[in-house]
Order: structure tokens, then C-alpha cells, then sequence
């Protein structure tokens, strides 16, 4: 790619002058740009349980009723920035799976060539159709991920799984795996966020509590299907995040 | 050196741009077949990946216990497919839900298994894999086994330049391994090419004709389905309350609708039907003239039943039987790897 550039950066001895004029002209524009811009910048998704960050297994109440979460895990997908309401950054291939067991998958970094400015923030939670059609991906995609159904083609987007006095299923745990993309079960939703790019890192809460407020834990502790079960569950989503 | 790396890209998008989709160097399209379904270009085939994925099929390495394989319920000789079973059956001697499927002509499929539930080959094998009556295995656990052997990584470095075992390559080799699996060399597609001296006997074509008139309309040649679901009238068996397609997309006029599988080999893969109820291609044929049970998502072409006296029976049947592809079922690249 870089030879290319330079295969066709053709010099003419009768314009050099020009040229080193536009070359230091672009220089300084480029420079006066790097100082206050910022190509380089990343999100940071934070899940909590009320005020606390979540630590998995650790007993939580809320409201005299005891949580302890297992698994939390999610894809987010299709990123993109937004200024005045128009985009102004989409990151290619843009599929990132968040696992609280690993708490490096929190932060997504991004990469621009040139400044961008934006004031919102946009992505699906979840993966969307034609990603689901396409056979075996790899990277957060390999269905290595556990997050793949495979008596069933398709991802699951949002995994829950912890334990509730409450629970009416085995041992009082409760699993939640959201998913499905065949039309009308579709359960991928979309989070648009007003952020702001001051900072080199976004902070994205993810409130907990909200989704497990919820749950009904005595009629439906498990969901592990596509259906209008997931779908009318995985609506709530895009209410448990909030930018910083 | 940044030349080299331009020339190298080139090569790149030149090759992509040659590249047809569904044109392969391995798999031959015949003369007047459809357009594979498989999108080659996403996994372009080779013999190191083919090889790999043939490892695979024959390995029990895939399920929990080390000990069933993928040709443990799809053998060569029955057309991959468990013959002798009407429920195929898995680890620890657990019985499975449904009779396996024939595995032949896979790159122009449109969803896998009885009830459409995988929607692409490379996932495919994923649900017997995970599945508790087949493998009881996890993927994560076999990319693990396949990674801590020397001869494995080798396997998958000769493959995809990389001895890294993912889950994407292990499936993507596999598929690799199942789309060679054709079969186009049957006595009814020498017939068709009119080869020189194969020709229908007189009760293979009375059978063809009858074929093409009462059956041809969902089994649709030349692949001999329509990739559709279809209720073809069978009682429903309250021991299995299968309800197929339904199942999946949650639509009550899905219900008692499975896929109508192939006929290719036929004569070489009974029981027949999703659950194996019929032994044999008599019984498949009195069920079409006589046994039909009607409900809600009947089939409308099977309303009234196929009316055949005995002696068209044995005529299709007589056809169906040269759909057995002796080649393909005995075809060396197809078996135990040595």
C-alpha cells in the first residue's frame, strides 16, 4: 500500500518549488491539527451493580434481595461516532465481544488518520443478521466464545447467568442468553449515547441493576432461545448504558 | 522490498478478481446444475485444508469421550449416512432424536438438518459436536485436544500458514472436507451426458416418467430436492413429538415440516424418513399411495395420496436405484484417511 503511494508521487523538476512550499504548508496544517485533535481515543465499558463495580461471584443486595452473578458477556458491534447527527467515524469490522472474566475486553480502542470531533456515540448490542449467516468467523467471533448456539445457528448477544434466592430453576441460579436474528425474533438492539470527546477514554456504564430489576425469577429464571421472550428482554438493553 | 509487497497485493486483488463466485478448482459444477450455494471465496478450497478436514471427520477426537467420530453415524458405503438405525445413536450408546442424513452434494445445500436449524455448512458440525446424545463435547474443549498434539498442529499450519488451532479453521476444515462430497456420477447422470451404451432399462424410465410426474415437483433434480420443508403426511410419533421446522421459527404453519432430504443414493441409505420409520423403499411408496395423514400443513400436492398400482411402484423404485453413485460411495479421497 505504502509502495503505492510512493510509486505515484511523481515529482516535476519545473514545480519542486511548489511542491516543497505545498509539502512544508501541509506540514503545518497537519501539525496545528495534531495538537488539539485526537485520533487516537477509546471507550471503556464499566458494569456495575448500583455504585459498585462488578466483581463476579461476590454476593450483592439490592433492595434486601441478595445477587451474585456468574457470567456476564456481550458483543458490541457496529461502532460508530456521531457529530450534530452525522457520522463522522464508523469502525470497520466492528464486533468486540465483553467478558467480565477479562476485564482487557472492557476497553475498545479506535484509530483515525485525521481528527475527528463527535458528540454521540452509536452501536448494537449484539450481532447483526448477516454476521449470523456467514458461517465460522474467528477473532470474538469464533464460536470458541461460547457465545454460538449450536443446535441452532446463531449468537447469543447478551449472556447473564448468576443466582437469586428467588430462582425458581436448580440451585436458585438464573441464565439469561439472548439472542436470534430470524425476523420476527430479531433481538439485536441499538444504543445511541450523547458523549463527550474531551477525554481520550469514554466511560460506559453498564448498569446491571436495571436488567435485573427486570427479571422474573419465579416464572422465567431461563431464557436459552430465540423467541419473543428474548426479544421483549433484550428491548430493556439498551436502557442499562450510560455515558460518563 | 515495497515493490515486492505492491506486486504481492496485486497478485491479491487480481486473484480475487478472477475468481468466480461458486467456481472452484476442485469441486466441478456438472453441465446444466444450479450454482453452489457455498460462497468459496470465504474459504477457498485446497488440498492441505481438504486433507485436514477429512482428519477430522474420521477423528473421535471430536466427542467427549475420545471415541465417536462424524463416520461414526456417516459412513462411506451407506451414502455418510447410519444405516440399520431408525434413531441414530451417539455417545455412551445415548439414542439421538432423529435418523442422520445422507451427507452428499452439501456445497449447494441452503440450511442443514432435518428442521433448517444450522443456516451454514461451516456451523454445521458444531451440533453434533455439542449435542449431548452425539458428541457431548464443547468446541473450545476440541480446538484445546487439537491444539496440544505436535501432529495437529502441523496439520493446521500445513492448512492456514498457522499452527494456532481456532474454532473458525477446525469447522472451516471440516467443511472443506464435506464439500468435496459429490456425487454426479450415478447411472441416471450418465443418462443424462448420453454416454455412450448407458441407457434406462424399460422399468427405469416408465419409472422416471412416473418419478417426474408425482415426485419431481419437491424432489427436484438435479440435486433431487428442493432444499424446501415440506409436510409430507407422516402420522406424527407421540414417543418423539417432533414437530420439525416449527421448531425453529416458532410458526404454527411450519408445523410437521422437516426438509426434503435428497435421493441421491437412496438405494444405499435406509431407514428412511426423519425418524426412520420406513425400512425399506416399498414401504416409503405404499406411505405416498396410501398413507398419507392429512393435517393443516399437508403438502397440497399429497391431498389425495399418489396413486400407483404395484408395477409403478417397482418402477420408481427401479429408477430411484440408479441414483446409487458406486464411484462416489467408493471414492478413496472419501475414506479413512491412511
Amino acid at each position: 500500500m505504502r509502495g503505492f503511494l510512493r510509486d505515484s508521487a511523481v515529482v516535476y523538476p519545473n514545480r519542486e518549488f511548489s511542491f516543497w512550499k505545498n509539502m512544508l504548508l501541509s506540514f503545518i496544517f497537519l501539525a496545528s491539527f495534531s495538537l488539539t485533535a485526537q485520533t487516537d481515543w477509546s471507550i471503556s465499558f464499566n458494569p456495575v451493580i448500583e455504585q459498585q463495580p462488578l466483581v463476579l461471584s461476590r454476593v450483592y443486595t439490592i433492595k434486601n434481595d441478595s445477587f451474585r452473578i456468574e457470567t456476564l458477556r456481550f458483543y458490541v458491534s457496529n461502532i460508530s461516532f456521531l457529530n450534530e447527527g452525522k457520522t463522522v467515524f464508523t469502525e470497520p469490522a466492528s464486533y468486540h465481544l465483553i467478558d467480565a472474566q477479562d476485564s482487557s475486553s472492557y476497553r475498545v480502542s479506535f484509530h483515525s488518520a485525521k481528527k475527528v470531533t463527535f458528540d454521540e456515540i452509536r452501536f448494537n448490542v449484539g450481532i447483526d443478521s448477516a454476521t449470523n449467516v456467514a458461517g465460522a468467523l474467528g477473532g470474538d467471533l469464533d464460536p470458541v466464545k461460547g457465545m454460538y448456539w449450536s443446535w441452532q445457528s446463531g449468537y447469543i448477544n447478551f449472556k447473564l447467568e448468576g443466582w437469586n434466592p428467588e430462582s425458581t430453576a436448580r440451585k436458585h441460579e438464573f441464565q439469561y442468553h439472548l439472542g436470534g436474528y430470524i425476523t420476527p425474533y430479531s433481538a439485536l438492539t441499538s444504543v445511541q449515547l450523547p458523549v463527550d470527546n474531551v477525554k481520550p477514554t469514554i466511560g460506559i456504564t453498564v448498569q446491571l441493576a436495571s436488567f435485573l430489576e427486570q427479571l422474573d425469577l419465579v416464572q422465567l429464571p431461563a431464557i436459552m432461545s430465540p423467541g419473543e421472550r428474548a426479544v421483549e428482554l433484550s428491548k430493556t438493553l439498551p436502557t442499562i448504558f450510560s455515558a460518563k | 522490498m515495497m515493490n515486492r509487497y505492491f506486486i504481492v497485493l496485486l497478485a491479491i486483488v487480481a486473484g480475487f478478481a478472477l475468481m468466480k463466485p461458486g467456481k472452484d478448482p476442485v469441486i466441478e459444477v456438472p453441465k446444466g446444475w444450479p450454482k453452489p450455494t457455498y460462497d468459496f471465496r470465504k474459504n477457498p478450497l485446497n488440498e492441505p485444508t481438504i486433507e485436514l478436514g477429512r482428519q477430522l471427520f474420521y477423528d473421535p477426537i471430536l466427542s467427549r469421550n475420545n471415541q465417536v467420530s462424524c463416520a461414526s453415524c456417516h459412513l462411506q458405503q451407506t451414502a455418510f449416512t447410519h444405516i440399520d438405525h431408525a434413531l441414530s445413536h451417539g455417545i455412551d450408546d445415548r439414542i439421538g432424536n432423529r435418523n442422520s442424513p445422507a451427507l452428499v452434494n452439501l456445497a449447494w445445500g441452503k440450511s442443514f438438518m432435518w428442521d433448517g436449524a444450522v443456516n451454514h455448512l461451516d456451523v454445521q458440525a458444531l451440533a453434533p459436536i455439542e449435542n449431548h446424545l452425539e458428541m457431548d463435547e464443547k468446541i473450545a474443549n476440541v480446538v484445546k485436544k487439537l491444539q496440544a498434539s505436535k501432529t495437529y498442529r502441523t496439520r493446521f499450519f500445513n492448512a492456514f500458514g498457522d499452527s494456532t488451532v481456532t474454532g473458525e479453521h477446525t469447522l472451516k476444515a471440516i467443511s472443506q472436507f464435506l464439500l468435496t462430497l459429490t456425487s454426479t456420477n450415478s447411472k441416471y447422470d450418465k443418462v443424462m451426458r448420453k454416454e455412450k451404451g448407458v441407457q434406462f432399462t424399460e422399468s427405469e424410465q416408465k419409472g422416471y416418467v412416473l418419478f417426474k410426474k408425482h415426485c419431481a415437483s419437491c424432489h427436484t433434480e438435479p440435486l433431487f430436492t428442493n432444499n424446501a420443508f415440506e409436510n409430507n403426511g407422516l402420522i406424527p410419533d407421540s414417543t418423539l413429538n417432533d414437530f420439525g421446522r416449527m421448531t425453529i421459527t416458532h410458526r404454527s404453519s411450519d408445523s410437521l415440516k422437516f426438509k426434503v432430504p435428497t435421493l441421491r443414493n437412496i438405494e444405499r441409505s435406509p431407514p428412511y424418513m426423519h425418524d426412520g420409520r420406513f425400512r425399506n423403499l416399498q414401504m416409503v411408496l405404499f406411505h405416498y399411495s396410501n398413507g398419507i395423514h392429512h393435517s393443516p400443513t399437508l403438502s397440497p400436492q399429497l391431498k389425495n395420496g399418489i396413486a400407483l398400482n404395484e408395477q409403478e411402484k417397482g418402477s420408481i423404485i427401479a429408477f430411484l436405484k440408479t441414483l446409487t453413485d458406486a464411484d462416489f460411495l467408493a471414492n478413496p479421497k472419501y475414506g479413512y484417511p491412511r
